[in-house]
């Protein structure tokens, strides 16, 4: 490592103020293109059009010396005495923000279509703690980012040593290093088997509010079009077109969701070093992240009948954070094979033998308590129905009868797939009707336990209980008393356990 | 190897045998806290009935009428009976690796977390509370809001007690 690298404060490329100034630009206009549409269909006269030019010239010309300056007044450095990376940054108030090595989490880089132009990156230094000490450099020349990323990845790993890091290390030095990457063919699977529904959805919407809208501005036109539905012979026409939409509909939505896993997933590439996970992937945002197990607080493994006859696993992994914000910082890998899958649990958990396994199912009450649920909507319906009469009272039965033989259906599956299983070193929640889901952490990293009883699970002696972790919250309900003792493990595991959890 | 194998045992755990949290003797909180909560609740019943003298001076209907206020009573009689009976239940005991907290009336929920799993502790008084004598004492972890616990209606020197007492249990527990 080169000593002093990084050791002077150091302002971002200098193609950067044209990024901020852009960057704020972009921002200006996003806060105010309601406005700016406004006044473009109002057609205003010369004098005001004059005023507000001067006015935008004038605001261009503020926010260029405010990029100016802000671009002046950001310096980091690499403090190595203090053993801390420094960041001063602020126009009118000056912040001066110093992470510790030991508590820098996450290092990685990302890069966004218009830092792409300008050849920068984003350089991101994720900390546990406060959302506030997150730093974001976002203009930093390839070069120097991935030189930084070296060093802040080296001296995290030597200032942050203890025990299960030793451990994981050791163990992880005995597996082979492998590296998965996701061909052009997988994303395309992962494309055609992933979200389609949810597509369709999204595309139904789409297509719902502009019939909407067709209606509403087309009401005059209402006549020809009514002649010229009626001009089609017959209803089997009709049907054939209507088929016809539902099919360009559906292609459609499959071709969004494979554009979308295209984007996010290109060039997908999962390595793994001696003591971390490295992720790298993104066409838009290329997004590099190095994984290490200590701070993984859940695994979910997610997989649907299609995709496991694919051979596709998606791997879901929980970070520590300290928000209650879970999407951020749980990273997807969309298209393992099992073997990889296998390979990944290994490395996050070196496998451990047990001597208790445990398997716990929910009581049949939370199966009333789904179908309790099931009734609001319909109930809902209903009411609507029977107060506003928008269809008539047929046609919502033939909809509720569909609706409830489906979701009694759906729910009798699920309340059938739920498992939570308990063994010496990790808990397992298993469930899903469609996707099956996996979730796995260890037994040490929780944070600490919920349970509660409502009134009307006493004489049934059940109990609902959350486990709280900092990758987020997992329940079960409607659980057999019997668990308790195992609960009590859990405790005696956390309170015996001196590693730390992140 | 041999250094860490000295001191690393692997004996078998009878999971019975281990200290069970659901037989811990709850420790009561302050009686303010009562009064505290039906001042409030007071407060809304005013502010609830100020609501239904401002509807019937637009003149609503005397059905919808009636239905607001059966309404009104069913709600604050259901509040005032759960506030009393929430008092009963709320708890916090200490052992000596974690604490614990129970509330709730229809539902009762108990909280447990090992003092090697807070982040940190802290103390809270509104007017009320700085009126009735009483404090809130707030314990974070890092697993969400969920896993936080808040302890409201605490005698303030008993509050700052088992303040000091967490952190000295934080401190010493870290090496």
């Amino acid at each position: 490592m080169n000593s002093n690298l990084f050791g002077a404060p150091q302002r971002q490329s200098q193609i950067g103020v044209l990024l901020i100034f852009l960057t704020k630009i972009f921002n200006l206009l996003k806060g105010f293109w309601a406005i700016i549409i406004y006044f473009l269909f109002t057609g205003p006269s010369i004098s005001t059009i004059i005023y507000i030019s001067l006015g935008l010239g004038g605001a261009t010309i503020l926010i260029l010396i405010y990029s100016f300056v802000y671009y002046r007044r950001f310096l980091f450095h690499i403090d190595y005495a203090k053993q801390e990376f420094i960041l001063e940054k602020g126009v009118f108030n000056k912040e001066n923000i110093a992470i510790p090595f030991d508590r820098i989490q996450q290092v990685y880089i990302k890069r966004s279509i218009l830092q792409r132009i300008l050849d920068v990156s984003s350089f991101v230094i994720e900390t546990a703690g406060s959302k506030e000490e997150e730093i974001n450099i976002n203009a930093i020349s390839n070069e120097r980012a991935n030189q930084l990323l070296g060093i802040l990845i080296e001296v995290r790993d030597k200032y942050s040593v203890n025990i299960t890091e030793a451990e994981m290390s050791k163990n992880s030095n005995q597996n082979q290093d492998w590296s998965h990457k996701l061909s052009f063919l997988s994303l395309l699977k992962i494309g055609i088997s992933t979200n389609y529904l949810r597509g369709l959805v999204l595309m139904s919407a789409f297509f719902a509010t502009i019939y909407n809208e067709l209606r509403t501005v087309s009401e005059e036109y209402s006549d020809t079009l009514q002649e010229y539905l009626s001009e089609l012979s017959g209803p089997l026409e009709s049907v054939s077109i209507f088929m016809l939409i539902a099919f360009f509909v559906l292609l459609l939505s499959i071709l969004i969701t494979i554009a979308e896993v295209f984007i996010k997933y290109f060039n997908l590439k999962l390595t793994q070093t001696k003591d971390s996970l490295e992720l790298e992937m993104g066409l838009n945002t290329n997004t590099k992240v190095s994984l290490k197990p200590k701070r993984v607080q859940m695994l979910q493994v997610i997989t649907n009948p299609v995709q496991k006859w694919l051979n596709l696993y998606q791997v879901r992994i929980s970070l520590a954070n300290s928000e209650n914000d879970l999407q951020k910082s749980k990273i997807k890998i969309p298209g393992l094979d099992e073997d990889t899958v296998s390979k990944v649990n290994s490395f996050l958990y070196s496998n451990r033998s047990s001597n208790i396994e445990r398997s716990f199912s929910p009581n049949r009450v939370l199966l009333i308590r789904y179908l309790l649920l099931l009734l609001i909507p319909a109930l809902v319906s209903y009411l609507t129905v029977v107060f506003i009469d928008a269809i008539s009272i047929k046609i919502w039965l033939l909809f509720i009868g569909l609706y409830s033989i489906i979701g009694v259906i759906w729910q009798i599956l699920m309340f059938r797939s739920l498992k939570l299983i308990i063994t010496e070193e990790f808990v397992y929640k298993k469930y899903g009707v469609w996707s099956k889901i996996e979730e796995r952490f260890e037994i040490y990293k929780i944070q600490s336990i919920s349970i509660s009883q409502p009134l009307w699970y006493k004489k049934r002696n059940l109990a609902n209980i959350v486990f709280h972790t900092a990758g987020g919250d997992i329940p079960f309900r409607a659980v057999n008393n019997n668990i308790l003792p195992y609960i009590n493990y859990m405790f005696y595991k956390v309170e015996t356990n001196s590693s730390s959890w992140m | 190897m041999a250094s860490i194998m000295e001191n690393f045992t692997n004996q078998e755990i009878d999971i019975n045998s281990l200290p069970q949290f659901e037989t811990v003797d709850f420790q009561a909180i302050s009686k303010n806290n009562l009064i505290k909560a039906n001042l409030l609740n007071t407060l809304f019943l005013c502010a609830a009935i100020l609501g239904c003298g401002i509807l019937f001076y637009f003149r609503i209907g005397q059905a919808q009428l009636i239905l607001l206020i059966t309404a009104v009573i069913l709600y604050f009689g259901f509040q005032f009976w759960n506030i009393s009976k929430l008092q009963k239940n709320y708890g916090f005991a200490l052992r000596e690796k974690d604490i614990l907290y129970r509330r709730g009336n229809l539902v009762t929920k108990t909280t447990v977390v090992p003092f090697n799993r807070i982040q940190h502790v802290s103390i809270s008084r509104d007017l009320l509370d700085k009126m009735l004598k009483i404090a809130t004492l707030k314990i974070f972890t890092a697993g969400g809001s969920g896993s936080d616990i808040i302890i409201t209606g605490l005698a303030p020197e008993l509050a700052v007690r088992l303040k000091e007492a967490l952190a000295t249990k934080l401190t010493s527990d870290e090496f």
